[in-house]
């Protein structure tokens, strides 16, 4: 591990290099945690992890996906720490639970669903509904859309049965399709 | 607005990605990079015996390592002092018991042998060979029993 000594230049271009990237680090933690003040920690502790591997990191070409590797492990570590009764809830049906049905549900996807996606308001609308998502259909769709890691890999990491996290996955993506079309979720 | 009644999946999928795909990165808070350089400033400031073992000085490290293996060694030299003459009696103890096992252990492994070989003169051996399947069956049908309510269980807890 690097000394932690803070000279001048060295803190100059560690925090030119945080300019760079702490954009893909913080939304990497925010997405997956939907929680703002929990993912500026958890960007917080990458940047630290960062900084005693900078003399490798600072002209890495692959330095922001060492980066958002680390942000994906601490906010998935973080969830499955502090929200172990998440993973209970998805991998069991309740059979009480009429919203646990397997059914599929009722909602057709309007062919103009990506019309006026371009507007801001409809991007800022989107990053809402994604954060008020249910942590078992977030954090998948997540992983797989901005982390580009594949079915098999997300139920692999979050130890859910592969049709399980595809069933919570595609409610994920109805409830976005819903936001996109303008009904109330 | 033309609809299609039902979402096949992938269509979903292929629409979901392409907006996604869209989506710029999350705009970090501007008070980030001050807190991070605040951090590891406290961090810089602490004094190196409250920073992690492989932040201390060389010397300090290698000052601990012996330091702990002088303690080990005084330790087992103290236990070994303490425990002098206890240790010839519990030995005699010691052997006397396994002696004693030892014994009835072997006088069970007559018994034993001479039960098999009685057994092997009255029993035809289709019926041992019977019997030993059977016993093999209902171990298998327990274990089976057990890993299926075990399963039940854990399913419904």
């Amino acid at each position: 591990m690097q000394s932690q000594e803070l000279e001048p230049a060295a803190a100059a271009a560690f925090a030119a290099f945080m300019r760079s990237h702490q954009n893909a680090v913080y939304s990497t933690a925010a997405r997956l945690l939907g929680n703002d003040a929990q993912a500026e920690d958890i960007a917080q502790e990458v940047f630290i992890r960062a900084y005693e591997n900078f003399a490798e990191l600072r002209d890495h070409p692959t330095a922001v996906g060492w980066l958002r590797t680390v942000a994906r492990n601490l906010a998935l570590n973080h969830i499955a720490r502090y929200r172990k009764r998440w993973r209970f809830f998805s991998e069991y049906r309740n059979e009480d639970d009429p919203d646990d049905d397997e059914a599929e549900p009722e909602f057709a996807v309007p062919d103009n669903v990506l019309a006026d996606v371009e507007g801001g308001d409809r991007r800022a609308r989107l990053e809402e509904a994604l954060r008020t998502l249910p942590e078992q259909q977030r954090v998948p769709l997540v992983l797989f859309h901005f982390e580009d890691l594949s079915y098999a890999e997300i139920a692999d990491r979050l130890g859910i049965a592969l049709a399980k996290l595809k069933t919570d996955m595609h409610r994920g993506r109805l409830a976005l399709a819903r936001v996109l079309a303008g009904v109330e979720i | 607005m033309h609809t299609e009644s039902g979402a096949p999946r992938e269509r979903l999928e292929r629409l979901m990605a392409q907006v996604l795909a869209g989506q710029p990165p999350r705009r970090a808070p501007a008070t980030l990079g001050d807190r991070v350089m605040a951090e590891l400033a406290r961090r810089a400031a602490l004094p190196w015996w409250r920073r992690g073992f492989s932040d201390w000085p060389l010397g300090a490290r290698v000052a601990l390592v012996l330091a702990l293996g002088l303690l080990l060694a005084l330790v087992l030299a103290l236990a070994g002092r303490a425990t002098e003459g206890v240790g010839a009696t519990l030995s005699a103890d010691v052997a006397g018991t396994v002696d004693g096992w030892s014994a009835a252990l072997h006088a069970l492994g007559s018994v034993a042998g001479e039960i098999a070989g009685l057994l092997r003169r009255a029993v035809p051996t289709a019926w041992l060979y019977g019997c030993a399947a059977m016993v093999a069956a209902l171990y298998v049908s327990f274990v089976g029993l057990g890993a299926a309510t075990y399963k039940v269980l854990q399913a419904r807890p």
